[in-house]
Formats: structure tokens, sequence, C-alpha cells
């Protein structure tokens, strides 16, 4: 019964070869509850359609459009935010940059110290130093 | 103005246009989605997800296949995250309806009883049957279209939906058992 059944079913939707549309025809001449069983499936099939889309919200357009707004609107903020944050950046490079080497300039010299700010003690305040430390 | 144009024109910038999309195809997308994972309030996020997702990835769009079907590929892949995710919650709330709904019997008319057993019925298949039967029989695509939403052979799509009727057949006999035995 099985397969007549999925033979039934099948020939809804798809064309059977000759033999098995024979095999089918037979089967619903000879079985009454075969033919029963196709008329519940057809009955079946028929409210399935009626289940197409019976809910439909009049305010999903809406949000799905307000959704998008925000969508793009956060999505424009993190790209110019991104822009100011790399203008700065290139800012304070450049200041960086130019304060090294204005310390470097000054100084004479090329150390880490000279560049970052920090000036060497000279021999005599290295020697006064002492002289201070020992008094 | 065709669905290319209009996709079109929503890549070049016109937003508004996007509108027009979701509005064709909503009735589409909800009812696939409901006939996934049910009448529930979480069916609504995942439709409103689905054309979020397809406005913010529009670019990979090619029109390959058409837009309605690309939609409700994303629909039930969606859907299919849905039902995976809430596996547990789902069938509590099959038992929920069915409590609220013996009181309410007397109110409702043959046809919405009718369907009211096919929703149940259908909420108890697999997943691959529901999507079957949900697009095929429900949302009327033909096999071709079936098979090219769902990924997989149309002669697969043939065979699962054979087995998915006898199932959903089977489970609606059982449902009305059941509930007209107790009676």
């Amino acid at each position: 019964m099985d397969n007549i059944e999925e033979l039934l079913i099948r020939s809804f939707d798809a064309e059977l070869t000759k033999e098995e549309q024979h095999i089918l025809d037979n089967a619903l001449q000879s079985n009454p509850d075969l033919v029963d069983y196709k008329n519940d499936m057809l009955m079946l099939r028929d409210t399935l359609k009626s289940l197409k889309s019976e809910k439909e919200s009049s305010v999903f357009t809406d949000n799905i459009m307000a959704q998008i707004d925000n969508t793009s609107l956060n999505a424009g903020l993190v790209v110019s935010m991104e822009k100011v944050f790399k203008k700065i950046t290139y800012v304070a490079a450049a200041v960086i940059v130019i304060l090294f080497g204005y310390n470097a300039y000054q100084s004479d010299e090329v150390s880490i110290d000279t560049i970052i700010g920090f000036e060497q003690p000279t021999l005599d305040q290295e020697f006064e130093e002492a002289i201070a430390s020992i008094d | 103005m065709s669905d290319q144009e209009i996709i079109d024109s929503i890549k070049n910038g016109d937003k508004e246009s996007y509108r027009l999309v979701v509005d064709k195809y909503k009735s589409v997308v909800l009812g696939t989605i409901y006939n996934m994972v049910g009448f529930v309030p979480e069916a609504d996020d995942v439709a409103q997800d689905v054309f979020i997702r397809f406005y913010n990835h529009i670019d990979n769009f090619r029109g390959d296949s058409s837009l309605k079907t690309y939609l409700t590929r994303i629909a039930i892949n969606l859907s299919l995250n849905e039902i995976k995710r809430r596996s547990n919650r789902y069938f509590e709330s099959i038992d929920d309806v069915e409590l609220k709904d013996l009181g309410q019997e007397k109110d409702q008319g043959r046809a919405m009883e009718q369907k009211d057993l096919i929703n149940k019925a259908m909420m108890t298949l697999d997943a691959d049957f529901r999507s079957v039967i949900n697009l095929r029989l429900i949302q009327e695509f033909s096999t071709r279209e079936t098979a090219d939403i769902l990924q997989i052979p149309v002669g697969t799509v043939l065979s699962r939906l054979s087995r998915a009727q006898m199932k959903l057949k089977q489970a609606i006999d059982t449902i009305a058992g059941e509930k007209y035995g107790q009676h």
C-alpha cells in the first residue's frame, strides 16, 4: 500500500512512466480506499494553498525602512569617525616628528634623550651635584 | 519598473526604492516564515531580518535567480536557524496553542479549524519536509524553483515531497484523533 500511495502522490507533481501510470490506474479501479486516500490528499493540497500569507502587518514595511535608515546613519557615523580619527592620527604623527626634529636640532646631538626632550647635564652640573651631595 | 531596475536604483543610492521590494515580496517572505516557524512573535523578526540582510548585501545579488526566489531562499535559511535556535521552546508553544484552541473551538468555523489542524501538523514535521511542502504546495513555487531555493536536485524535491505529504496526512490524522477522540 505504501508504494502505491507514494506513486499516487508523486503523480500529483511529476509525470509517471506509462508503466507506473498503468499500475496506479489499476489500483485506483480496484481499491476504493485508495480513491478515498486520493481525495483526502487532493483536499489537503487545496487547504494547504489557503495557508498562503494570511497575516500581514501594515507597519512591516515602515519598520524595515526605519531600520535601514538607522543602519545607514550608524554606518555613516562610523565612516565619518574613521575619517576624523585618521586625520587626528596624521596630525599627531606630524607634530611628534616636528617636536623630535626640533629637540634634536636644539641640542646638537641625536640621542633618544634629546629627541624626547630630556636635557643631558653638563660636566659642570654633574660636578656641582656631586660636591653638594658630599656636603 | 522591473525588479532589476529597482535593484539597480537601490545600488545607485536610491534607498526609498527598497520600499517597493519590501511591499512586493513581504507576503511571500512572511508566508514562508510563518509556515516554517509557526505563527509566533519571532516570525516577524525573522522576516524583518530577511529584508535587512538582503539590503545590507544587495551588491551580492547578481540576478542569477529571480528576486522572489532569492528572498525566499534567505527566508528558508533564517527560518531553519530560528527552528534550531529554539527547538525546545517550539514544542512548548504548540502545546500552548492547542490548549488555547480547545477553549475557542466553538467560535471557530470549520475552515479555520482545518487550517489550524494543518498548521499544527506542519509543525510536527522535520524541517526538510516542512520546507518542501511550504514552498511547493503553500507558496506554489514550481518544482524547479523549489529545488533552486533549497539548493537540492529536482528528484530530491519530488521524493521529499511525496514522503512529506504522507507524513503530513499521518500527523493530521493523529492530531485529529487525539483532539476529537477526547470528546
